[in-house]
């Protein structure tokens, strides 16, 4: 069965998927930070952000496509959020037209708003999708533990990991049942069965992984082969990065 | 006779109140292999499950001379490598060497006594080969041996078995045999593949309904057609 992994990269030895994940961390942390406080009208900002963020996927060798699909999978939620932001948003109007009785109108404030949204959320979408590719999820889980993650944020981070690939399978299996004995459309009242064994059995699934990670030792702890070490490149790719946002906000000025 | 499981009045009862064991009393010697035979549902890999500390019934059990208690689960779970009848639930990590790693890393082991052990246990269940491959995409054979390479990795005492020749092809179920045949560890093996415990245990214990129904020695207990019949089971081919 087809599996897709979240940190297909990290193995390529590339300059990225190399650096200490903890430095790895905090540096796409702080560019998320620059993103989230650059104001929407500085365009050139998100556009230089974007540059680096394409010559980060170059370093890191990793396909656009790869991280076009990751983005594309958050993106429905930030539009989701936004989409009604240029109606409803009062100013200025920039178009307004009528069905049936209802006025619609959309006003530049709410368009603003709205790309603000969409902009910082494939930003950092990109941001995310870059770290945790060239990172080991193992080694990201380490790393967010180093920097004082709350160990019960790091459990539900380990095991959704464990359990999404469980889940998969399982729906692909229903699948299979459903469509072996299937011969009209798939009713809802069926869908709705299904729903429910397929919860069930990913219920029973997670709990036999869990009693075979007891039985091999595991207490709770993320343990990893490689201890963690700074080393000079790390912090050079730190302050690099860090140097060069600081650089583009004195350049376009203007944080929102 | 060295003891290395000791199990005295084992009784067991799952939350549904299916009595699961019941007054189970059994000993297994050091480097015996012993085959645990029984119908489905006679409590055959919930026994198994108390022997690695994952469920606590009523009784007493000693491993290693160590009783069982939140106090010696670590020690217990080091020296009791259990694998379990569904090869699926027991690769959970995105590699075969992060599986293989897993139980090793849990021992706080040194990073290369880690890796040797890793290797050496990939070499022994001849998965090498498979050492950077994704666990979910191999075979089900190859499933098979890696999760034999995961206990080993752990260097245990006791090697536990659950249903370890089903779903196997014929030749994938003869290379196990003759690999559980070339190790000396303590071996209990819970199947109802009769042919697979005449090769390869010297004594058998019947289950039925979670009581223990009758121990001895396996080609005595094999042959005795109308005891296996009573219970669901089926004579070996062999015999």
């Amino acid at each position: 069965m087809e599996h897709y992994y979240f940190d297909e990269y990290s193995r390529n030895q590339s300059i990225i998927s190399r650096l200490d994940p903890r430095i790895k961390i905090i540096t796409f942390l702080a560019f998320i930070f620059f993103i989230i406080f650059t104001s929407a009208q500085n365009i050139y900002s998100f556009a230089y952000y974007g540059l680096i963020l394409i010559m980060l996927t170059i370093f890191a060798k990793i396909p656009f496509l790869f991280i076009l699909k990751r983005i594309l999978t958050i993106i429905p939620f930030a539009i989701m959020v936004a989409i009604f932001m240029p109606f409803l948003k009062g100013g200025t109007p920039i178009a307004r037209w009528r069905i049936a009785q209802i006025h619609f109108t959309i006003s530049r404030e709410g368009v603003l708003i709205f790309w603000n949204c969409f902009i910082k959320a494939v930003l950092s979408a990109s941001c995310l999708a870059i770290l945790g590719s060239t990172t080991k999820f193992a080694d990201l889980l380490k790393g967010l533990i180093d920097l004082k993650m709350p160990k019960i944020i790091i459990m539900v981070l380990s095991f959704m990991y464990r359990y999404i690939f469980l889940a998969e399978d399982q729906m692909m299996k229903i699948k299979y049942a459903v469509a072996a004995r299937s011969c009209a459309r798939p009713k809802i009242r069926a869908f709705s069965g299904r729903l429910s064994v397929f919860f069930i059995h990913v219920y029973e699934k997670a709990e036999m992984v869990y009693i075979a990670m007891c039985a091999r030792g595991f207490t709770g702890d993320i343990k990893t082969l490689d201890a963690f070490r700074i080393k000079p490149q790390d912090i050079a790719f730190m302050l690099i990065i860090i140097a060069l946002l600081t650089f583009i906000k004195s350049l376009t000025g203007g944080y929102g | 006779m060295d003891k290395v499981i000791e199990i005295v009045n084992l009784t067991f009862t799952y939350p549904d109140g299916t009595k699961a064991l019941q007054n189970l009393s059994l000993e297994v010697a050091a480097g015996e292999s012993i085959g645990i035979i029984g119908p489905n549902g006679a409590g055959k890999s919930t026994l198994l499950l108390h022997l690695n500390g994952i469920l606590k019934g009523d009784g007493l059990i000693k491993v290693c001379g160590l009783e069982i208690n939140a106090a010696n689960l670590a020690s217990i779970r080091k020296k009791v490598g259990l694998v379990f009848q569904d090869a699926d639930s027991q690769l959970f990590m995105p590699s075969v060497f992060d599986d293989v790693a897993f139980g090793p890393l849990n021992l706080d082991w040194p990073k290369e006594k880690i890796i040797r052990e890793v290797d050496s246990a990939l070499v022994q269940t001849d998965t090498m080969h498979l050492k950077d491959r994704l666990s979910h995409h191999l075979s089900y054979g190859e499933k098979k041996r890696t999760c034999l390479a995961t206990v080993l990795a752990m260097k245990p005492e006791i090697l536990v078995f659950d249903e370890p020749s089903s779903n196997l092809d014929p030749r994938h179920r003869r290379d196990l045999i003759n690999f559980l045949k070339k190790i000396n560890h303590t071996k209990v093996i819970a199947t109802h593949d009769l042919d697979f415990v005449l090769q390869l245990c010297s004594r058998v214990a019947l289950l039925d309904n979670g009581r223990l129904v009758l121990e001895g020695e396996t080609i005595a207990m094999l042959k005795n057609n109308a005891l296996l019949e009573s219970h669901g089971l089926e004579a070996a081919h062999g015999i």
